[in-house]
């Protein structure tokens, strides 16, 4: 840090300042996940002594299980529409289009709102006499008119729907701050040429942005399989007919509801491989532009 | 010229249509929050009759709402507090000194950002149970400061790596302790990184709805966006009721995010990538 003869000191000090921290991290995550590991290997799924990996045998064959993942494999959908999104409408704010700054303020605003009391509202405006449906009389279009959340072929699409009402402003805000730092003058330089808006958004935009799209994507990649747990719970329950059901809310069913651990661990340490997957996954894209 | 004018409406309808959608379910809370069930049968989506606070009323007098607000105060209050003050030491460490494995630890501890908290809850609930913490403040205040660790080493840590060693070199002459360079210095300088931390975090915890609902599961210890969510099945028939109790719940987001704003943009955004 300084010279040589306070460096040794400094070291032992530095550990101090960590202890706290390294003591809370070990109680909330190590310590958990050794045991959650120690769980799921030690006891088989219906309570006997099962060593191995007939658990994850077990897991892999309950359809339930399957559909859960197989939900947050769908919700992959989120990426792509709210990177295409986000783009369009950072480029509008970036342009300075009349009344951008109100514009900013409000894309922001279901960001910070909390799902679960969101949640209630949408269940209500997506109901068969909810407001969408209404909307939707009165401007003639009745055959469109649906049960959006008690549909089994619409209710996940539905929950996209409104992931994507909360989380725009996100990606919105995130690529204009990365936008304004982008020299105008490449803009400028491509307009002059007579480039089309679509083919500044090619040729430009994106180029220059290509860091922090990725960035996005495994960010939302993590909210497709590890932050979902609230739209589903508020939204549909899992439901109609487990048709929404994803990992989380299977470990909170049958670890909390129907207190089944054993289930519940084999689930959680399925969702925590996939975890340490996005861990490796986030880090290479911020090194990448930490460089 | 005709055609630059053409597409410069397009952009206003299709910026427009984005803030209807955005804010309808926040006008549809702030109107049926003052209807009463009649009203609402017939007027579901028009403006209010008449400002009544009747559901207000009724709302306090279960009291529940109320200790529920509380609650989410005291808990997330100090969690935060908490995990601030834990994660600018880590992150005073690790900018300030050389260790061994140093970098390594600063990608782990980072990279738990990413782990669902569902992945956590079992373990950590019979944890719990064992140290007779359910229902107590402690369990969530415990489980939320370190959910929110990563997150605020991360931003905190950044922060710090940026203050020059110039400044730290003379205190150090000057013969500033350790500790008062932590304190006296760091701390003071990094403010604005703080309060975007401590909100983005704050909020976090105020929203938050999985460990509150396994936590903390006494209709007494509950905390405000759980306890909406159990009052969605419980009021099913009374959504002006309902409604209140989300526009209780969102209202302290509104005022703090409308006196921050430019914290919150960059704790979501700026600061999670750099």
């Amino acid at each position: 840090m300084v010279n040589h003869s306070k460096k040794s000191i400094n070291q032992y000090a530095g550990y101090i300042y960590l202890l706290p921290g390294l003591a809370w991290i070990f109680f909330v995550f190590a310590i958990p996940i050794i045991q959650l590991i120690g769980m799921s290997i030690r006891q088989g799924p219906v309570g006997q002594e099962i060593l191995g990996f007939d658990n994850f045998i077990f897991t892999f064959r309950d359809p339930l299980f399957i559909k859960a993942i197989t939900n947050n494999i769908k919700l992959l959908v989120i990426v792509p529409i709210l990177i295409i999104l986000s783009l369009i409408f950072s480029t509008f704010l970036y342009e300075r289009i009349k009344g951008w700054q109100i514009y900013q303020t409000i894309i922001f605003i279901p960001v910070i709102l909390a799902v679960a009391a969101m949640g209630i509202v949408f269940s209500q405006i997506l109901q068969l006499k909810g407001l969408l449906n209404e909307t939707l009389r009165v401007l003639r279009l009745n055959f469109l008119i649906q049960d959006w959340l008690g549909n089994q072929g619409l209710a996940l699409g539905s929950v996209v729907g409104v992931i994507v009402w909360k989380e725009l402003g996100f990606g919105t805000i995130l690529f204009l701050a990365r936008l304004m730092s982008v020299d105008k003058e490449l803009y400028e330089a491509a307009r002059i040429d007579g480039a089309s808006g679509f083919q500044l958004m090619i040729h430009i935009t994106i180029p220059q942005l290509i860091h922090i799209i990725e960035f996005y994507a495994v960010l939302l990649i993590v909210t497709a399989f590890s932050f979902v747990f609230d739209y589903i719970l508020i939204l549909t329950n899992g439901g109609p007919n487990n048709q929404t059901i994803v990992g989380e809310f299977f470990v909170y069913k049958y670890g909390f509801i129907y207190n089944r651990f054993n289930i519940a661990s084999s689930v959680a340490i399925v969702y925590l491989l996939v975890g340490i997957v996005l861990m490796i996954l986030r880090y290479q894209i911020v090194k990448r532009i930490d460089s | 010229m005709k055609k630059i004018a053409l597409s410069r409406i397009m952009k206003q309808i299709i910026m427009i249509t984005m803030v209807v959608i955005a804010l309808v379910p926040i006008y549809y809370v702030f109107v049926t929050m003052f209807k009463s069930p009649d009203e609402y049968l017939f007027n579901k989506w028009g403006l209010p009759l008449e400002l009544s606070l009747e559901n207000f009323k009724r709302l306090m007098e279960g009291e529940t709402i109320f200790r529920w607000l509380i609650n989410s105060l005291i808990i997330s209050g100090f969690s935060v507090l908490i995990s601030i003050l834990v994660a600018s030491m880590m992150g005073f460490a690790i900018a300030r000194f050389d260790f061994p494995g140093k970098s390594a630890l600063f990608v782990a501890v980072t990279s738990l950002l990413v782990l669902s908290p569902a992945v956590l809850v079992i373990p950590l609930f019979k944890s719990m149970v064992k140290l007779g913490l359910i229902n107590t403040y402690y369990s969530a205040i415990i489980i939320y400061t370190g959910i929110m660790l990563p997150i605020s080493t991360y931003l905190l840590t950044n922060f710090f790596k940026s203050i020059h060693n110039d400044i730290i070199d003379a205190a150090l002459i000057d013969g500033c302790s350790l500790f008062q360079i932590y304190y006296r210095i760091m701390i003071p300088l990094s403010m604005p990184a703080i309060v975007t931390a401590a909100l983005t975090n704050w909020l976090y915890v105020w929203n938050e709805i999985l460990i509150g609902l396994i936590f903390l599961q006494s209709d007494k210890m509950r905390t405000l966006m759980p306890g909406l969510s159990l009052f969605k099945g419980k009021y099913t028939t009374n959504i002006p009721l309902t409604m209140a109790g989300v526009a209780v719940a969102i209202i302290p987001t509104f005022v703090i995010y409308l006196m921050g704003q430019r914290y919150f943009v960059k704790g979501l955004t700026e600061g999670a990538v750099k």
